[in-house]
C-alpha cells in the first residue's frame, strides 16, 4: 500500500495547532480493471498542544511566533519538514488578524516540505471543519441531514451536509472574541459584533467597562438566539446581518441534526472549566447555545474533539488525488498554486479552433492582467458521448492543442477534466503536437476551487503504469470580496 | 429535493447492481422482473451474435485488416466445444502468413469471443486509439487481425506464427446482467504453444460505462510500452519490483 504523510496546520482566531496524519492510497478497481486512486484510509499520527495564536500589538499575527510554535511541534513530533508529501496551512477565522495571512502563510510554507497548500475562506473553513468534525462521513454513513456549525474566536463557520454531500457553506462573523476581558473582567477590547450586541442591551462598549454575569449571559444569549434564528429561517432579520455575513445558507427547512465543533464548545464538554478561561466569551455563547438548543428541542451533538476539526479537516481532507490513467511531465512537478480557469461553458465540440484559442486567451488576460503568469491549468467541460469517440476526441485534442501551439508562453500546459479520458487525451495532443510539456489530470472535481496544487506522482504498482497525483483545490485566498469576511 | 437524495436513489445510483427494487408479496415486482429478463435476454443474444455484415464490410474490410475464422464452423459448435475456439487451421495460418507483416513488436487481434457486439461496439474507438499509441512510441505492429469463433489462446498460435514479441488480444466479454458489451484486452509476451493463462496481462471492462474506449486504448498502449521493456507479463509483471 502506498501512503504518506500529511500536515494541517490551522492559524485560527484565538489558537494555533496542528495534526499529521498518515494517508494511505489504495485501488477501488477490481483486479483486471484499470486502477481507480481512492485515498482509503487516514490515521492521525500526532496532534500538537493547543496554543494560544500570538499577535503583534497592531493585532495582526505574529508571523515569526507562529513559526516558531510550528518548528517546535515538529520537534515534538520527530517529523521532518522533508518527511512531509503534502499538507495545508490555513488561517481562519476574523478578518482583522487575516490582514498579514499571505505573510504568514508564506513563511510557513517554507518550513513544510515539498507542497504546503495555503488556503482559507470561510467556504473552505466550513467545509474542513465539517469533514474534520465527523460530520460528513456520519451523515453519508447514515444517509442523513447534518449542520455542522464551527465556532470558533472570530467567526461561526456552518456547512449543510446530505447524505455526505454538501448543499451549502455560511459564516457569521461573530464568535467567543467578540468580547474580550482583562484578568478583572473588565473590558479589554471589542469586535464590531461585540458593540452592536452591548449596544442593544444599552450596555456601554467603552474599554475598561466592567459587568456583572447576567448581563454578558443575556448578551451570549441575544447573540445565539439571533443565530438559531439564521440556521432556522435566514429571512428573519437581526443584527447578524449587520456584520460580515456570507451567502445565507439555503434555507435550513429540513430538520437534520446539527454538530459543534471548534474552540467554543469545548466548554460544553469540559463543564467546570472556568466559564471566563480564556478571557472572553467563549464560555458564555457555549452554555448559551446548550439551553437555546435545549428550549427548542433541537438535536445536536458535540463533535470528538471539537477544536481540533478543522486541523483534523485539513490535514486528511483537503487533499484528493486524481485518476490513475492520466499524462503528466514530471520534470515539472509539483506545482502550487497554479490558477485554475474555467475558459468554457459550451461543449468543445460545438467551438471552432480559433474560438477555443481565443477563449483561453481571453480567459489568462483576465486572471493576468500584466502577463506575468506562465503556468495555468485549464479546466475542460464535461465530454459528451460522441466526444468521447475516437474522432471526437481527437478533434478536440487537435484544438487544444492548436490553442497550445499558439499560447506559446504557457508552458508546461496544463489540462483538467472530470471524466476518465486523460491519457487518450494526452495521447491525442502529442500526435498533433508531440514536443509540448503537459499535464493531463482526470477523475478530479474542482467544485468551485480557484487555485491548484499538484503533488509528485504517487505509483500505484511497481512499474509506474498506474500513477496518481495528490492534488488540492483551494479557494481564492486574498481576494478583496473574500478577506473582507 | 428529497428525491435526489433518499437513501435508495443514492445506494442504487451507485451500482447497477439490482438493489432496492422492492417486491410484491414474495416475489419482485412486475418492472424489476421484466427488466432482468431483459436484460439476462441481452446477455444470452450477446453470446449467441455474430459479428454482422455490415460491420465487417465497412470496418474491417474497408480498412483491409484480415478477417479469418478457427476450426470451428458454427456459433453452437463454438459455444459447446470451448477448445476449437483456441485453434485456427493450417491453411488459415498460411494465408495469414502470407497476407501479414511479420517479425513486429505487436500483433493486435480482435476476436469476437462471447460478445460480437462488445467489438462493433468499442473497436472503431479503441483500435484507432491503439494504433495511433504505437505509432507515437515507434513500436511496430503488423496487420490488426479479427478472428470469428474465436478464444483468448488464438492470439498465441497468430502471435507465435508471425514471430511477434507480442500479442494482444482485444476479445468480447461473457455478458452479464450488467452490461453485454464490454471488451478485454489480453496481453502477452512472447506468445507461443508454451503460454499459459497467468502469463497474459488484462484490462478488463472496456465500454462505455467502465473504462471508456478511447481511455483503455491510450492505456493498453502505456502497458504493452512498459511490458515491452521488462519482457515480462502477466503475473510475472505484477511481480517485479
Amino acid at each position: 500500500m502506498t501512503s504518506f504523510l500529511s500536515v494541517g496546520i490551522d492559524v485560527g482566531t484565538t489558537s494555533t495547532h496542528l495534526t499529521f496524519t498518515r494517508l494511505s492510497i489504495g485501488n477501488s478497481g477490481t483486479v483486471n480493471q484499470s486502477p481507480m486512486p481512492v485515498i482509503d484510509n487516514r490515521e492521525i499520527v500526532f496532534q500538537s498542544e493547543v496554543h494560544l495564536t500570538p499577535l503583534k500589538s497592531d493585532g495582526t499575527i505574529d508571523a515569526e511566533g507562529v513559526f516558531a510554535i510550528v518548528q517546535s511541534e515538529f520537534e515534538n513530533a520527530g517529523i521532518k519538514a522533508s518527511d512531509i508529501t503534502i499538507g495545508a496551512a490555513i488561517v481562519t477565522g476574523e478578518t482583522s488578524l487575516k490582514r498579514n495571512a499571505r505573510e504568514v502563510l508564506e513563511k510557513l510554507s517554507r518550513i513544510s516540505g515539498e507542497l504546503v497548500a495555503v488556503s482559507a475562506g470561510p467556504h473552505l473553513e466550513a467545509i474542513l471543519s465539517a469533514r474534520g468534525s465527523g460530520a460528513v462521513a456520519s451523515s453519508l454513513q447514515k444517509s442523513s441531514t447534518i449542520l455542522n456549525i464551527d465556532i470558533g474566536g472570530g467567526t461561526m463557520n456552518l456547512a449543510l451536509y446530505k447524505n455526505g454531500t454538501l448543499l451549502s457553506t455560511s459564516c457569521i462573523g461573530i464568535g467567543g472574541r467578540c468580547l474580550q476581558f482583562n484578568t478583572d473582567l473588565s473590558l479589554k477590547s471589542c469586535t464590531d459584533g461585540g458593540i452592536a450586541y452591548l449596544r442593544r442591551k444599552n450596555m456601554s462598549a467603552e474599554i475598561g467597562t466592567t459587568y456583572d454575569l447576567v448581563q454578558l449571559q443575556s448578551v451570549a444569549e441575544d447573540i445565539v438566539s439571533d443565530v438559531a434564528d439564521f440556521i432556522i429561517d435566514d429571512r428573519k432579520h437581526s443584527l447578524l446581518h449587520s456584520l460580515p455575513l456570507t451567502n445565507p445558507a439555503e434555507e435550513y427547512v429540513e430538520r437534520g441534526q446539527i454538530w459543534l465543533s471548534g474552540g467554543v464548545p469545548e466548554f460544553l464538554i469540559a463543564q467546570d472549566l472556568d466559564r471566563f478561561a480564556f478571557l472572553d466569551m467563549g464560555g458564555l455563547l457555549a452554555d448559551a447555545f446548550a439551553s437555546n438548543f435545549a428550549r427548542n428541542t433541537i438535536d445536536y451533538q458535540i463533535s470528538k474533539n471539537p477544536v481540533r476539526a478543522t486541523v483534523a479537516g485539513a490535514a486528511m481532507h483537503s487533499m484528493q488525488v486524481s485518476g490513475a490513467t492520466i499524462d503528466f511531465d514530471i520534470n515539472y512537478l509539483p506545482l502550487r498554486s497554479v490558477p485554475l480557469l474555467k475558459p468554457f461553458s459550451a461543449s468543445l465540440s460545438q467551438l471552432s479552433d480559433e474560438t477555443i484559442y481565443r477563449q483561453i486567451e481571453a480567459s489568462v488576460k483576465r486572471f493576468d492582467t500584466e502577463n506575468k503568469c506562465t503556468t495555468f491549468a485549464i479546466e475542460l467541460p464535461e465530454f459528451t458521448p460522441s466526444e468521447m469517440r475516437y474522432d471526437g476526441l481527437l478533434q478536440i485534442a487537435g484544438s487544444l492543442a492548436s490553442a497550445a501551439e499558439k499560447l506559446a508562453h504557457l508552458r508546461p500546459w496544463i489540462l483538467v477534466c472530470r471524466q476518465d479520458l486523460g491519457m487518450a487525451l494526452g495521447q491525442s495532443f502529442r500526435k498533433r503536437l508531440s514536443d509540448c510539456p503537459l499535464i493531463i489530470i482526470d477523475g478530479v472535481q474542482t467544485g468551485d476551487g480557484d487555485f491548484i496544487d499538484i503533488g509528485k506522482p504517487v505509483s500505484l504498482d511497481q512499474n509506474n503504469i498506474a500513477q496518481t497525483l495528490p492534488l488540492v483545490l483551494k479557494t481564492l485566498v486574498f481576494n478583496q470580496k473574500h478577506t473582507s469576511m | 429535493m428529497s428525491d435526489d437524495f433518499s437513501p435508495k436513489n443514492f445506494l442504487s445510483d451507485s451500482t447497477p447492481a439490482r438493489i432496492s427494487v422492492g417486491r410484491a408479496g414474495t416475489r419482485p415486482k412486475t418492472d424489476a422482473w421484466l427488466r432482468f429478463r431483459a436484460d439476462h435476454a441481452l446477455a444470452r443474444d450477446a453470446i449467441l451474435s455474430e459479428l454482422r455484415d455490415d460491420f465487417v464490410e465497412d470496418f474491417v474490410k474497408a480498412k483491409g485488416y484480415p478477417f479469418i475464422k478457427t476450426i470451428v464452423e458454427s456459433k453452437e459448435e463454438f459455444i459447446q466445444f470451448p477448445p476449437k475456439g483456441k485453434v485456427v487451421s493450417a491453411q488459415t495460418l498460411l494465408d495469414v502468413k502470407k497476407m501479414c507483416p511479420a517479425d513486429i513488436d505487436v500483433q493486435i487481434v480482435v476476436s469476437d469471443g462471447l460478445s460480437a457486439r462488445a467489438v462493433e461496439k468499442n473497436i472503431s474507438d479503441l483500435l484507432p486509439m491503439i494504433e495511433d499509441g504505437l505509432n507515437l512510441h515507434k513500436i511496430s505492429f503488423g496487420l490488426p487481425i479479427f478472428v470469428r469463433y474465436a478464444r483468448v489462446a488464438v492470439g498465441d498460435q497468430l502471435g507465435f506464427a508471425l514471430n511477434a514479441k507480442l500479442v494482444v488480444n482485444l476479445i468480447g466479454e461473457r455478458p452479464g446482467l450488467s452490461s453485454s458489451e464490454g471488451l478485454s484486452a489480453y496481453i502477452t509476451f512472447h506468445p507461443s504453444p508454451q503460454t499459459i493463462s497467468s502469463d497474459r496481462t488484462v484490462v478488463s471492462n472496456i465500454h462505455d460505462r467502465g473504462t471508456p474506449p478511447v481511455e483503455a486504448g491510450a492505456y493498453i498502449v502505456k502497458l504493452i510500452k512498459t511490458i515491452l521493456e521488462r519482457k515480462v507479463s502477466g503475473v510475472q509483471l505484477q511481480k517485479l519490483s
